[in-house]
């Protein structure tokens, strides 16, 4: 493993505080949180007690009301939407629990997404490559309603990958999928933290997944339980 | 008389248009929350929903233009079965020029119409996006 000291994502009493009629909801409350390259870091918890949310002011796809956000050594917090997709792009690659891809288009196409929105052409042999490294290079020209839903994850996690992010967060990515299935897709995850010294940030109610990961962090009504 | 009457009608197609495109883009807001979070820009997002107008505008003027020629030639034989005045010219008559001037009238009410539904898909948030869409 090769973890290297400056971590890529640091937080520091992030908090998410929202109104619901009168009362007010501590969705994150006061949460510490650092990852390094080359690590996988699991985030558990029950439903409701902020793990996605979390994940979501990691990835700089929400903001925190109160706290600070370092995401490869530059502060993001407070950072215009505008701003917020520059740190994105590139740096952070995203795999979803309903997979989110594009049904019009396919595989090789939802793959090469990320890479438009670089402004960079879509290079054939880039998402060869990643659709080659989960599995499915013989799947390219496939629409997703012809995939299977562990096949349609690997194609996300392919999308994810062609950027060559440097983290990765994947919020329940094998909660629609069988068990040995789930397995097969943490493998790919794994072997990226490891091969391509990746940051993993992933949220599951899966204790033998976050068995598998470097550290975890149990979250309990927005804060750290442990 | 008949430039009220074409007012209305632009009127009405534009607001079909805008109508169209928003629903649309209600329909898709997972997928452009995602689209968001993979990195599309706001002007990115602007131009996909703005192009698909353009589109539409573009399909819509083609078929109107073909139903307006063959609707013209169906009506001068009508007229002229109904109203025997010896005339031998065409009674209802469309020119490349007017069939031109439709087809681009269209597809700058069309860009006009699709502003509003893409601003409004280029500013959503890509959490509540994704959330809306599931």
């Amino acid at each position: 493993m090769k973890m290297q000291d400056d971590p890529v994502i640091r937080g520091r009493g992030l908090r998410k505080h929202y109104r619901r009629g009168s009362e007010t909801v501590r969705a994150l409350d006061g949460v510490d949180i650092e990852v390094r390259a080359g690590e996988s870091l699991c985030i558990l918890g029950p439903s409701g007690s902020g793990k996605t949310t979390l994940v979501n002011i990691l990835s700089a796809l929400d903001a925190p009301t109160a706290g600070t956000l370092a995401v490869a050594g530059r502060r993001v917090d407070g950072l215009a939407e505008r701003e917020l997709v520059a740190v994105r792009r590139g740096v952070m690659g995203f795999v979803f629990q309903q997979f989110h891809l594009i049904p019009t288009l396919t595989v090789a196409e939802n793959v090469a997404l990320p890479l438009l929105f670089l402004g960079r052409r879509a290079n054939p042999s880039d998402v060869e490559r990643v659709l080659r490294a989960v599995g499915l290079a013989d799947r390219a020209g496939h629409r997703p309603r012809e995939l299977s839903g562990g096949q349609m994850q690997r194609v996300a996690i392919a999308r994810a990958l062609v950027v060559h992010p440097r983290v990765l967060f994947a919020d329940e990515p094998t909660g629609n999928l069988d068990g040995s299935t789930g397995d097969a897709i943490f493998d790919l995850f794994e072997r990226a933290v490891r091969q391509d010294n990746i940051a993993l940030v992933l949220t599951t109610h899966n204790l033998a997944l976050a068995a598998r990961c470097d550290r975890s962090l149990t979250l309990r009504d927005g804060r750290i339980a442990d | 008389m008949v430039a009220a009457v074409a007012t209305i009608a632009a009127l009405v197609a534009v607001i079909g248009v805008i109508n169209s495109i928003l629903t649309s883009v209600h329909e898709r807001t997972g997928e452009i929350g995602v689209l968001k979070a993979l990195g599309a820009g706001r002007w990115q997002i602007f131009r996909v929903v703005w192009i698909e107008t353009l589109w539409i505008a573009l399909s819509g003027a083609t078929a109107g233009c073909l139903l307006a020629v063959v609707g013209a030639r169906l009506t001068d034989a009508a007229l002229r079965r109904l109203l025997n005045i010896g005339v031998t010219q065409s009674l209802v008559r469309i020119t490349p020029g007017l069939l031109w001037t439709a087809i681009l009238g269209a597809v700058a009410l069309g860009l006009l119409a699709g502003v509003w539904p893409a601003a409004r898909a280029a500013a959503l948030r890509p959490v509540a996006a994704i959330r809306n869409g599931e």
